[in-house]
């Protein structure tokens, strides 16, 4: 079932999927050869994308391109073999059919995680929204001509895309056949969905909304020659503009950990050299969204009893903060950083909620990071990545293991 | 409370201070209301020592603004709670917040003379029969109202015979008005109402009122009329053909700064009253944008003095069209609203964004 399905009501919709629903989810095992070779095809026809000329543009989906890459199958062969599929007496095997709801636009997180419950054998069943940005129109065109080819039929079958509303009664009539539903946020939707009852035996997975933050160690940002500032500045850079400053991993506030002196020559440092690199890359918010920004700005600094506010562009706005509050984690995107100065690591565990995702670091040793993942203890965080790993998507994703989280253990003694 | 005079600023015409006389007299007065918001609003000057932390006034574009948006999140006051006249509103949509804007009977008499003033300028000082192209109800509540209701209020000063167009189901009483134009056919009139309410109650619909000499005021902005593809020319030649009238002022202003408003001259230009000014600012240095140059409305006021609302900065776009020089023979500046600036589209993981 390739096509996208537009049901006007619960009787078409039903109609339409009842043959669906019969199908057998359990006709591939975890990695089988046939699911590796559509990742490996999808993979080959996103590359092709990023070559593609349209109407005398270069299409530019970095983004597009960063999926490519995790989708080649050498990749994917390194995923399974960190992945123990059967030992002496355990043995993993899907779930059945997996229900993924994402967010408003079909994105790339979202076929991350679909990948990782294909990979892991089962059925796919995807809701989208009737509006659709340009990118995920491409996306979901590529998708759906590579599932188009005969050899993938079998895949096919099991995979199907329904596109409608907010009809709660579709979700629920789907919901009612899933062996695993998928959520992604916002927090409002997760809250209305999750109140739609799930079989039994089938269980749920969500990914609600996060803030996630950067620390800095001051005297080795310093250290760092000028070159290697450069880079480091880049790496953050692409870690919080490439989504605007919108995805939950992408940093929103900065911690500089050092002794004041230090800490107020190295951030000076960072915000100029990060203001060069945003200029260099020609990087831009609109009108519209500045306007947003800036009244957010205004009020967040009255919130937040702000000490300071440097604006070095429209895309660029740092507000300095006294002290680390929960308030920090509302927050706009579009370019705005919380700066924050703290003398030692330490200090950021008390600040840690559920809340909290990705916090990219630099400066700091794994020994210090363990140290300080130990002392949060699972308050928040469950990410500690080097500069310029923010957004790369691992198969543990929110401190879960998608590809044990889509599949089932069978142990045979 | 003492405060200062604007009568100086409204002596003769609203219109005839050339720019840089008026700005001699205009500076100073800003630069007092700013001092006077900074000592009692203390949000406001926990702002300016934030945003503005060195800034010395010497010129009008210098005055700290503030996003017009931030009324919508913030209550911000210059006066104590026991003051408060009035509460204004803007019309907020379902899908977005109000604004909330704190009179106290002083700022609400200054800007019921400050709009006795341009109107005067317009219409001279005789009250003349007014139709309002909309139901009586809208100005039930006299200490909530929103800017619709606000407006109304405004232009009743100067009215007499009042009549409205608009029964309470959102009706044109095609009867009682044509009854109503029949007595004061020898008469000058006015008409008033909402510009998109005009449209579509009064030039949309198949219809032809008898007005002869009569003169239409209009406001609220044009984006739901974009929608229908009427541009500002469209709707006077609408207002001649269907109405008969042929003097069609359209007006600027907001709810943030009422009784500052800028009234469309004949050449189709705003011009900006002795008491309130506009600078055009580019949109990425924010510096003032010179005449002939779209940018961001910044509209400056002498009226708020129970808000800090005197400098603001809108998300309209506009242009200067020239500086005592319009062919109607207004000083100061004039200028026209080229359109609003696009709302944000914001991404994320999320799909519940707040705006």
């Amino acid at each position: 079932m390739m096509t996208i399905l537009k049901p006007g009501d619960l009787n078409q919709l039903k109609q339409a999927l009842e043959p669906f629903f019969v199908r057998d989810f359990f006709r591939f095992a975890p990695f089988s050869p046939l699911l590796l070779e559509f990742c490996e095809k999808l993979s080959k026809e996103l590359f092709n994308l990023e070559t593609a000329v349209q109407d005398g543009k270069v299409m530019q989906y970095p983004d597009l391109a960063s999926l490519a890459f995790w989708l080649r199958n050498k990749h994917l062969q390194h995923i399974q073999n960190t992945l123990a599929t059967s030992s002496s007496n355990t043995q993993l095997v899907p779930r059945g059919l997996v229900f993924h709801i994402p967010p408003s636009h079909i994105d790339v997180m979202l076929v991350y995680s679909w990948i990782c419950s294909l990979l892991m054998g089962n059925g796919t069943i995807i809701r989208l929204s009737n509006e659709q940005s340009e990118e995920s129109k491409t996306l979901l065109n590529i998708i759906l001509e590579v599932l188009a080819e005969k050899k993938f039929a079998p895949l096919a079958e099991i995979t199907c895309f329904v596109q409608y509303g907010h009809e709660e009664e579709f979700t629920a009539w789907i919901s009612s056949y899933a062996h695993v539903r998928v959520i992604w946020g916002g927090n409002d939707t997760i809250d209305k969905i999750r109140k739609i009852p799930l079989q039994p035996f089938a269980k749920e997975l969500t990914f609600p909304d996060r803030f996630s933050y950067a620390v800095v160690d001051a005297k080795a940002f310093m250290q760092a020659d000028k070159a290697e500032r450069k880079t480091i500045v880049s790496h953050f850079f692409n870690d919080t503009y490439w989504y605007d400053q919108s995805a939950c991993s992408s940093p929103r506030l900065i911690c500089w950990i050092g002794i004041s002196s230090m800490v107020e020559q190295a951030s000076q440092d960072f915000y100029q050299t990060l203001q060069n690199v945003i200029q260099e890359r020609g990087y831009e918010i609109s009108l519209g969204t500045q306007l947003y920004k800036q009244a957010f700005m205004y009020d967040a600094a009255l919130s937040l009893s702000a000490r300071k506010v440097t604006t070095l562009s429209n895309e660029l706005s740092i507000l300095f903060v006294e002290e680390l509050s929960h308030q920090l984690r509302n927050h706009c995107g579009q370019g705005l950083l919380y700066h924050a100065a703290l003398s030692n690591l330490d200090g950021i565990s008390a600040f840690v909620s559920s809340h909290d995702q990705t916090l990219s670091y630099y400066g700091f040793s794994q020994e210090e990071l363990k140290k300080l993942a130990s002392k949060i203890n699972g308050k928040g965080l469950s990410r500690f990545v080097p500069f310029g790993q923010a957004l790369t998507f691992e198969t543990i994703w929110d401190g879960q293991n998608l590809l044990t989280e889509f599949s089932q253990t069978v142990t045979i003694d | 409370m003492q405060f200062m005079n604007i009568d100086a600023l409204t002596a003769s015409t609203p219109y005839s201070l050339p720019q840089k006389e008026k700005e001699k007299l205009f500076l100073p007065q800003l630069k007092e209301l700013t001092a006077h918001h900074q000592r009692q609003c203390p949000e406001y000057a926990r702002l300016l020592a934030l945003f503005y932390p060195f800034s010395t006034y010497a010129n009008i574009v210098d005055i700290p603004y503030l996003p017009v948006r931030l009324f919508k999140t913030r209550e911000l006051s210059s006066i104590p709670e026991q003051r408060i006249f009035k509460i204004l509103q803007s019309s907020g949509t379902t899908s977005s917040t109000p604004s909330k804007i704190f009179l106290d009977a002083e700022t609400a008499q200054r800007q019921t003379k400050a709009l006795a003033d341009i109107m005067t300028a317009w219409l001279g000082p005789k009250r003349l029969p007014m139709v309002i192209i909309d139901h009586a109800n809208v100005i039930h509540d006299r200490h909530q109202y929103n800017a619709r209701g606000a407006a109304i209020v405004g232009m009743l000063t100067f009215g007499r015979n009042v009549f409205y167009a608009l029964n309470e189901n959102m009706e044109l009483d095609i009867k009682g008005l044509t009854n109503w134009l029949e007595k004061y056919q020898h008469e000058q009139i006015v008409v008033f109402g909402l510009t998109y309410l005009i449209w579509k109650y009064c030039l949309a619909p198949n219809l032809h009122l008898p007005i002869y000499n009569g003169v239409l005021f209009h406001t609220g902005g044009w984006k739901r009329l974009e929608q229908e593809a009427v541009s500002n020319e469209r709707f006077k030649e609408l207002v001649k053909k269907k109405l008969g009238i042929t003097s069609c002022h359209n007006f600027y202003g907001m709810v943030e700064q009422v009784g500052s408003i800028f009234v469309e001259c004949e050449q189709g230009r705003l011009h900006c009253p002795h008491f309130a000014d506009v600078v055009i600012r580019h949109p990425k240095t924010w510096k003032e944008n010179p005449v002939g140059e779209v940018g961001v409305v910044q509209a400056l006021s002498l009226l708020p003095t129970s808000y800090p609302g005197h400098s603001l900065l809108t998300e309209d776009l506009g242009v200067v069209d020239g500086i005592d020089n319009c062919p109607c023979g207004r000083k100061g500046k004039c200028f026209r609203i080229i359109g609003r600036v696009a709302k944000a589209e914001l991404r994320g993981c999320s799909d519940t964004v707040r705006l």
